[in-house]
């Protein structure tokens, strides 16, 4: 194992996870409008369901992780349904919104505690068991496929949102609400299925993050915390800017760590973010 | 006539009255208690959190029959939640004892509301340095030099020369890393690398990477939730390691089987035997139908000496009256405690061997 291209690889793996946090959350973010806090939590959600079928059920594994990412997808689906789309006809303030976001993560963080205990657990079989060389680091077969899908939704996101109908739709609902319902846009609908497929992504980071390091009611807090940063360091609302926040935080935080102790690792994470917001806020790929 | 029926009437209202209203006697010998229990049911320490209350629960059911009364909180494994629970114990439920708080950062937040209470605190946590100023605490684990000891004959027959000390940054962790560095130079090795990790961090990764670049023959962590200290273990291991590991924590056979292959051959210092009484070993069976261990062991043990000592002198705080008792049938051998508020044990290195902790013998 040479250092640097270990540390290399630390710093991948680490913005793959980020970034497949940062890019459901971007989603949700243009088209919503609004800090979804509540949006971290869901990767929880993905991972105990996947624990739930495949330990508790004995499931197959691989219909557990499909299992889960409908579920986590489902229940992001619900929660806009449910509560955000009646706070946008109240048009509630924003910080009602994010009020609320906060309350639906701790109901949710709450409940998965009260039904799994609030323990660490981990699945009962692993994807990959291999370890791989790349330039002299070490990846982990998980570690290697969360970071092959993390890839994989972004360029699918990208097809997605620029050839097919839909993806014109949540443009055109990022851009202007008003004017999308004019032009006859069923907004609401676009909105909850963004919803869907942004909570599906954050099911499956949470899966992903669960075959790695294990699952925890908690777990979504730290992730949605870091995506934050990544999304507003790449460009709020921007995929582009916000997988290469993910990446550029990932290198930022293992590469400061190299010489210092690691308990700075999340100092550093937040005096990034604090330098972006006073020099910055638009972040890098985002047009002033 | 009606002067006497009206007498008869006050006489019944005041037997009455008296029977109705005085305290219950629930035994002769017995002065109603109260018992404050906070403990980490929930959080980064739950899973010594909840083996401790499995004890807690089967001397409360005991302890119960005798008109003791119990409150239990929840420390949520945070100092600042501990300091809610005491100040609700303390000044709402107006316990007489607080039994509990497991991390020293709990204990040390909570030990000054208690002291201020004239109350005091059986904290199952290990002895920091900072009790030495608490008078009025207990503590349920000797302080990290004595269990440190007892991975020092490994140390030397395994001619472990450099040692690497990735500790939590908390009382705990940092108090492990200081015994650690103490010792250094009496054991005959040299620490090249010291650091501190938040607790529940989870990526670890690039700390092993600099671990396994100051090439150590072994590493040291001392993590307060055992799982950090496994997760560290994994990662260094998924890299490559080939050293020794010794982990500084409450051993727990289901948490380790989660890390399967990676936590084989981890030690882990200053372990009692799990060797208690048949009574409570039986009891622990029967209830919870799995095998006691220490922590399990420690809460039966720390809740029941706590009440007993109370219940024997009425008139002496709990604080005075702890240290001369002479508690009668304990779960651990001899359980008692030393002039210096150590509880008193039998210790061991143990290692992970086939996903169970058992004692390395060196």
């Amino acid at each position: 194992m040479e250092i640097i291209s270990q540390l290399i690889v630390n710093s991948v793996i680490a913005g793959a996870i980020y970034s497949m946090v940062t890019l459901g959350f971007n989603l949700i973010y243009g088209t919503a409008q609004f800090f979804d806090l509540g949006y971290g939590v869901l990767t929880a959600v993905g991972g105990y369901a996947v624990f739930y079928f495949s330990k508790m059920l004995g499931l197959n594994i691989y219909l557990s992780i499909v299992l889960g990412v409908l579920i986590a997808g489902l229940i992001g689906f619900l929660i806009e349904k449910i509560v955000y789309e009646r706070l946008r006809k109240q048009k509630a303030s924003s910080m009602v919104y994010m009020v609320t976001a906060l309350g639906v993560m701790t109901l949710l963080q709450a409940v998965i505690s009260i039904l799994f205990s609030s323990q660490f657990q981990v699945f009962p079989v692993t994807i990959n068991a291999n370890t791989y060389q790349i330039l002299g680091g070490v990846i982990t077969g998980v570690q290697l496929i969360t970071l092959i899908i993390s890839i994989l939704i972004m360029f699918g996101l990208v097809l997605l949102l620029r050839f097919t109908k839909f993806g014109k739709a949540v443009k055109a609902v990022s851009d202007d609400v008003e004017v999308s319902k004019i032009v006859g846009i069923d907004t609401d609908s676009i909105i909850s299925k963004v919803f869907f497929l942004g909570s599906a992504i954050a099911g499956l980071a949470g899966i992903l993050v669960g075959f790695d390091t294990g699952i925890e009611p908690t777990m979504g807090f730290s992730l949605l915390l870091k995506g934050v940063i990544a999304s507003i360091i790449g460009g709020i609302g921007n995929i582009y800017g916000g997988v290469l926040g993910s990446f550029l935080l990932g290198f930022i935080e293992n590469f400061g760590i190299w010489k210092i102790s690691g308990e700075w690792k999340d100092a550093i994470s937040f005096a990034v973010l604090i330098i972006f917001l006073l020099f910055r806020p638009e972040g890098i790929l985002r047009k002033k | 006539m009606k002067k006497i029926i009206s007498i008869v009437i006050v006489v019944v209202l005041l037997i009455g009255g008296y029977v109705l209203l005085r305290k219950p006697n629930t035994s002769s010998n017995t002065t109603a208690l109260k018992v404050g229990i906070i403990l980490p049911l929930t959080g980064d320490l739950s899973i010594t959190g909840e083996k401790i209350y499995q004890g807690v629960q089967l001397a409360q059911a005991e302890l119960e029959k005798d008109g003791v009364t119990f409150v239990v909180e929840d420390s949520h494994s945070k100092p600042v939640d501990a300091v809610s629970a005491a100040s609700k114990l303390l000044n709402v439920d107006k316990v007489d004892v607080i039994v509990g708080t497991y991390s020293p950062d709990e204990t040390i937040a909570v030990a000054p509301l208690a002291l201020k209470a004239n109350k005091s605190v059986f904290s199952f946590s290990f002895c920091s340095d900072s009790f030495l100023k608490l008078s009025n605490v207990f503590c349920g684990y000797p302080n990290a030099d004595k269990q440190l000891d007892t991975a020092v004959p490994m140390i030397q027959k395994k001619g472990i020369k450099t040692i690497a000390l990735i500790d939590g940054n908390s009382d705990f962790g940092q108090q492990s890393r200081d015994g650690m560095v103490r010792k250094a130079g009496t054991v005959g090795y040299t620490v090249v690398y010291n650091d501190l990790a938040p607790s529940g961090a989870r990526d670890y990764r690039t700390f092993a990477t600099k671990i396994i670049a100051a090439k150590p023959d072994a590493v040291f962590t001392a993590m307060d939730n055992p799982t950090d200290a496994l997760e560290i273990i994994k990662e260094l291991k998924q890299l490559g390691y080939k050293g020794t590991a010794i982990t500084f924590v409450d051993p727990d056979n289901k948490n380790l089987a989660k890390y399967g292959q990676y936590g084989e051959g981890t030690f882990a210092p200053g372990i009692a035997p799990s060797k208690f009484s048949t009574a409570y070993t039986n009891a622990f069976k029967a209830k919870f139908n799995s095998e006691p261990d220490y922590a399990s062991a420690l809460g039966y043990d720390m809740t029941t000496y706590v009440v007993k000592v109370m219940q024997a002198n009425p008139e002496k705080d709990a604080t005075t009256a702890a240290l001369s008792y002479s508690y009668k049938n304990p779960a651990i051998t001899n359980f008692s405690f030393l002039p210096d508020h150590t509880v008193v044990y039998q210790m061991e290195l143990q290692m992970a061997k086939n996903q169970q902790y058992v004692k390395a013998e060196y």
